[in-house]
Formats: C-alpha cells, sequence, structure tokens
C-alpha cells in the first residue's frame, strides 16, 4: 500500500497542481493586501472584520472553493477509472495486494497531496497578503489565527468531493466520464445558486434564503461559518456582511424599526441564516462522505477490470 | 495443499447474455507448460484473466495451490503478462520495473536487485533510463515478461506473448519463455493464434471454443488421438496406384506432390503400397509420411466442433419439423 500512495502523492503534487496552487493563493493574497490599504485610519475592529470578511471569502471561493474542489475531483476521478481505461489497473490488480488495500493507498496518497497544495496555497495567500499590505502586527496575527480553521474546513471539502470522485471513479470505465459528473455538480448546485442569489439580489433581495436546500454555498458556507467560530467568527456590520450574504447567504438581513435602527446599520439587521442547523449539515455531508467511500470500496471489491 | 497448481471448478463468465466462459473444469499440474488454443473470442484471455483475478467466475470457482483466485496468496505465486500491456507514459523502465516489485511485495532493496537482474536477463539494461510507453512492441512484450517474472512466480500466466510480433522478435521472446522455464522450473499456461509456434514450447494442449474446454491432453497424447496418418506418395504411374488403394484407403492426387493417402491403419498402408509397387512393377519416386502439426490438430478440433454443433442444429430443427 505504501509504493501506490507514494505514487498516488507524487501525481497529486504534479507542476500543474503545484502552480494553480500557488497561483490561487498569490492571486487571493494579492487582492486582499491590495484592498488592505486604506487611506483613513478606521476603528480597530472594523478594519480587522474587514479583512477577515474578505479575506474568509477568498479563502472560501478561491482556495478551499475553485482550487481545492477541481483538483481534488481531478486527480480523484482517474484514481481508477483513469488506470482501468489505460489498461494498467489491471497489472496492478495481478499484483499480490487486496483491492482494499490498492485502493486505500491511492485515497490516502490523493488526501496527502491534497492537504499538501492547500497548506502551500494558504501559505502563498498569507505571504503575498503580508507584501501587498500594510499591516499592523496585531491585524496580520489575527488573520493568521485563522489557519487552522481554513484547514478544518479544506479537509471537510477534500473529503466530501474526494469521495464521490472515487465513488464515479470506481463506476466509471473512464476518467472523464467520471469527471463530468462532477463538473455539473460544481455548476448545477456551486454556480447556479449564486447566480440566482444575485438575480434575486438585483431585482430587490427578496427570498435570498430561500433556496438553501439544494444550495450547496450555502451549506458548505455554514460548515465554514462553524470552523471559523472556534476561532472567532464572522462579525461585521451589516455593509461588511453583505458580501458573505450575498455570495453564501450564510446571514439573513432584515429591515429594523427606523426609530430603533442604527446610523451604521444602514437600518438593516443582519442575522444568521439558521435555516438548516449546521450540525444537520454536518451529518450529511459526514454519512454521504462514509457511504460514498464505502459504496466505493465495495464497488472495487468485485470490479471486472 | 491440493496436488494441482490450478483448478477451476466448473467456471462460468458471463457478460450480459453473451457466455464467454462455459463451464469449464480444469486441473493444472505443477512444472508442465501448457498452451491454451482457440479461435479469436473462443475465451483464452477471459480464462486467464479468472485466473489471475481481473475478473470475478459469474459461477463456479478456482484455487491455485489452494488459495482462492484472486486473494493475495493466490496473486504471491501468478506471474501474468497481459495480451496488450499498458505502461505507466511517465516511468521509464527501472523505475516501471522497480515499482512492479514493490507492488508485488518486495522490498526497496530487493526490488531493485530483482530489476537488475532482469533487466539483463532480457537484455534491456541499455534502455533503462528510457519511456517504457516509447518503447518498440517487441521490447514493450520484454518488460511485459520481466514484470510477470519480478517476484520469482510459480506459475506464468502468459496471454498472446507473440501477438503483434515480427517472426525474429517472436522467436526471441519464445526462445526467452524456454530458458525461463528451464531457469526457474516454473508452471505455464501460454495463449497465442501461431499454433505452430507453441508447438515447440508446450508440452500439454488446452483447447477452447465458444467458452468451452474441449481438449485438455498432453501434446503427444492429442497428436495420437486425432492421428490421421497422412501418406505421400509418388510412382511413374500414379493412376495405377489409386485404382489399386481405392475402397481401402482415401487417396487424392496432388499435382505436383504426388498422391496424398490418408488412414489411422498406417503400418498396413504402407505394406500395401510397397506390395502394389513391387507387383506392378511402378517406380517409387516418394514415400513420405505426415507429422500431425498443432495447427492440424487445431482445425481438426474446429471441424468436429461445428460438425457437432451442426449436427445438433440439424438434429433440432428435425425434431421441430
Amino acid at each position: 500500500m505504501g509504493v501506490i500512495l507514494k505514487r498516488t502523492l507524487q501525481r497529486t503534487l504534479v507542476l500543474s497542481a503545484v502552480i494553480i496552487s500557488l497561483v490561487a493563493g498569490l492571486l487571493g493574497g494579492l487582492v486582499l493586501g491590495r484592498s488592505g490599504i486604506v487611506d483613513n485610519v478606521p476603528a480597530f475592529d472594523y478594519y480587522l472584520n474587514s479583512r477577515l470578511i474578505e479575506q474568509h471569502t477568498v479563502v472560501f471561493f478561491l482556495i478551499c472553493g475553485a482550487m481545492l474542489m477541481v483538483i481534488v475531483s481531478a486527480v480523484a476521478t482517474g484514481l481508477i477509472a483513469g488506470e482501468v481505461h489505460e489498461g494498467t489497473f489491471r497489472i496492478l490488480v495481478s499484483k499480490p495486494n487486496s483491492r482494499m488495500s490498492i485502493l486505500l493507498g491511492k485515497v490516502l496518497g490523493m488526501l496527502i497531496g491534497a492537504l499538501i497544495l492547500m497548506v502551500m496555497s494558504l501559505s502563498a495567500m498569507y505571504v503575498m497578503n503580508y507584501l501587498c499590505g500594510n499591516y499592523d502586527g496585531n491585524i496580520f496575527k489575527a488573520l493568521l489565527s485563522y489557519f487552522p480553521a481554513y484547514l478544518i474546513y479544506g479537509l471537510m471539502v477534500t473529503l466530501f468531493f474526494s469521495s464521490l470522485s472515487v465513488l464515479l471513479s470506481c463506476v466509471a470505465k473512464k476518467r472523464v466520464i467520471a469527471l463530468l459528473p462532477m463538473l455539473l455538480v460544481m455548476i448545477v448546485v456551486l454556480v447556479l445558486p449564486l447566480v440566482v442569489r444575485l438575480v434575486l439580489s438585483l431585482r430587490g433581495g427578496a427570498g435570498l434564503d430561500k433556496i438553501s436546500f439544494l444550495d450547496l454555498n450555502y451549506h458548505f458556507g455554514s460548515m465554514f461559518r462553524w470552523c471559523t467560530d472556534f476561532f472567532g467568527g464572522i462579525k461585521g456590520t451589516s455593509g461588511q456582511l453583505e458580501i458573505p450574504t450575498l455570495l453564501m447567504n450564510i446571514f439573513r438581513q432584515t429591515a429594523m424599526d427606523a426609530d430603533i435602527a442604527h446610523a451604521q446599520n444602514a437600518g438593516v439587521l443582519t442575522t444568521v441564516n439558521n435555516t438548516i442547523p449546521v450540525t444537520v449539515l454536518l451529518a450529511f455531508y459526514g454519512a454521504l462522505t462514509v457511504i460514498n467511500y464505502a459504496a466505493g470500496f465495495a464497488i472495487i471489491r468485485r470490479k471486472d477490470v | 495443499m491440493s496436488e494441482y497448481c490450478i483448478e477451476l471448478n466448473g467456471i462460468t463468465k458471463k457478460f450480459g447474455s453473451f457466455t464467454a466462459v462455459n463451464d469449464v473444469n480444469l486441473k493444472l499440474e505443477s512444472g508442465k507448460i501448457y498452451g491454451i488454443v482457440g479461435p479469436n473470442g473462443a475465451g483464452k484471455s477471459t480464462t486467464m484473466a479468472l485466473i489471475m483475478g481481473s475478473l470475478f467466475p459469474t459461477s463456479g470457482d478456482g484455487t491455485v495451490f489452494g488459495h482462492p483466485l484472486a486473494s493475495p496468496e493466490a496473486l504471491k505465486v501468478l506471474g501474468y503478462s497481459p495480451e496488450f500491456t499498458s505502461f505507466y507514459s511517465d516511468m521509464k523502465c527501472y523505475e516501471y520495473l522497480w515499482y512492479m516489485g514493490c507492488l508485488s511485495g518486495l522490498s526497496s532493496e530487493e526490488s531493485a536487485k530483482r530489476t537488475n537482474e532482469l533487466l539483463d536477463q532480457f537484455e534491456l539494461r541499455a534502455h533503462k533510463d528510457r519511456k517504457v510507453a516509447k518503447f518498440s512492441t517487441g521490447m514493450k512484450k520484454k518488460v511485459s515478461l520481466a514484470q510477470a517474472m519480478i517476484h520469482h512466480p510459480k506459475v506464468l500466466l502468459l496471454d498472446e506473448p507473440t501477438a503483434n510480433l515480427d517472426p525474429t522478435s517472436r522467436q526471441e521472446i519464445l526462445d526467452t519463455v524456454r530458458r525461463m522455464v528451464q531457469d526457474e522450473h516454473l508452471t505455464v499456461l501460454i495463449s497465442s493464434h501461431v499454433l505452430t509456434e507453441l508447438e515447440t514450447v508446450i508440452s500439454h494442449v488446452l483447447m477452447i471454443d465458444h467458452g468451452r474446454l474441449i481438449l485438455n491432453a498432453p501434446i503427444a497424447e492429442a497428436q495420437e488421438m486425432f492421428k490421421q496418418g497422412i501418406l505421400w506418395v509418388d510412382t511413374d504411374d500414379n493412376e495405377k496406384l489409386i485404382l489399386g488403394l481405392s475402397g481401402k484407403y482415401k487417396t487424392e492426387a496432388v499435382e505436383g506432390e504426388g498422391v496424398r493417402i490418408t488412414t489411422k491403419e498406417m503400418d498396413a498402408l504402407k505394406k500395401d503400397v510397397v506390395s502394389l509397387v513391387y507387383s506392378n512393377g511402378m517406380q517409387l519416386n516418394k514415400l513420405s509420411e505426415e507429422v500431425l502439426s498443432l495447427d492440424s490438430l487445431y482445425k481438426q478440433m474446429m471441424e468436429g466442433e461445428k460438425n457437432g454443433s451442426d449436427t445438433e442444429k440439424d438434429a433440432s430443427e428435425n425434431a421441430g419439423a
């Protein structure tokens, strides 16, 4: 199993994947660093919350979103289907290893590889953010303190998307056949709700939280918030929380009574959107991950190659 | 522990409604070389894949040295070279063989040592740093054989090892197989379409058609079993010879070759021919016996199978009428 793990790790950390992860991190860091430079010196909390919300958004969408999901899906769908299609799997199963240990070696290699890419990307983001920004040491320390939260969330994303990809890879006979449903999932449940929400917002913002049941941005946004809550959570004014509200739907804004409305909140009260409790989401995606992996292992045990 | 190295008990493999292997019972003894022959789609590769464990039987089971098919214990004693070996596009020859050694349970050092041995044995040393995927077909076959041998298996399964090779490469591969069998005392199951080549290598013949095993016998016994002796005779008066033998033997005049006489009683035929030639004062130009080749045996078996199924078809049609 060890030799398969090492080989899969090498294949996960190919030059193109390393470049993509570094570029994502550097790009994110550049955007954050540039937007962190302000003319007026704002209040510490206000400034920190703005930077945190921007950083969370970049990590959620760019690093643990697009970069990690695409790389994990691309690698994991090829783990079995790629070898079956190329004909190398037949030789692999002719060697004295159980099929379970072959798949386990491949999955662990891919997971370790994804974790390394994520660490590289996040590190690149922090370095670039620090170099391009003009941060007070305490602000940057506070930004850095969320690193473990991002890792935990990234691991959750990796486990779920890899489980689905591995299952498809065990069923399909070609990598592309396994990859297409993954792309479809990403478009339908990640991109489409985002577009719908943006359109709804442009048309008046009504019913923003109504599409949460099939909205993976909301589901994963809630889990992301759960991870960051251990390190201080996402705080901010209505204006600052507009971005996560719009993109992830994890907050909802309600018009306040004008008499008691605080000027800073612009007459809007922002509350957490708990349409689906995060514990339910964690249990659901956790169970789905276990089921996907179990099904993949069961299929590969008796698969004709 | 079973006395047979491989045992298949009523093994059947279906792909949807198509039966690729149909109720095959097989017992292979250690130290022998078995040739598995049959037309395209007969079930040769499927049978090998079932033994090797890349395919699972629809019904029936089997063992390799007493271990269930596809178990790691069974795979430990098997070496397999498929008809079309695919290689990792990024791996060089040395790296590939080393990787295969590690996958076969050798330590990194053992695998490196064995890889070096095989590179010399298969004359691949000069190409060890080249990517295998870019090798010629003949060299790929060698690498495929080498990876099958990397862990000193007791049984070697070679699926069409000479397919798509030029005559020189074919001979080279077969010589390598012969040498390996001699050096390592292996049991070999080898399939090929080029039957005349197998004849020089195998000790047993397994004939398979439409997924059914129709012959399992030592090569000499198989030849004896289907011995339709052929005697070629040429005299200065072949017409008289044919006339003299007609009624007792099946004769056929072949332009430029003489007379082809077929019989199961070769000794009696020879006596009759000599007596006929002597009594009629004919001049005997040629008298030679044709040895039955695996090719002609194969044709006979296949014709027999076809006639058998035609007879069955006729019988069922008659029954229907």
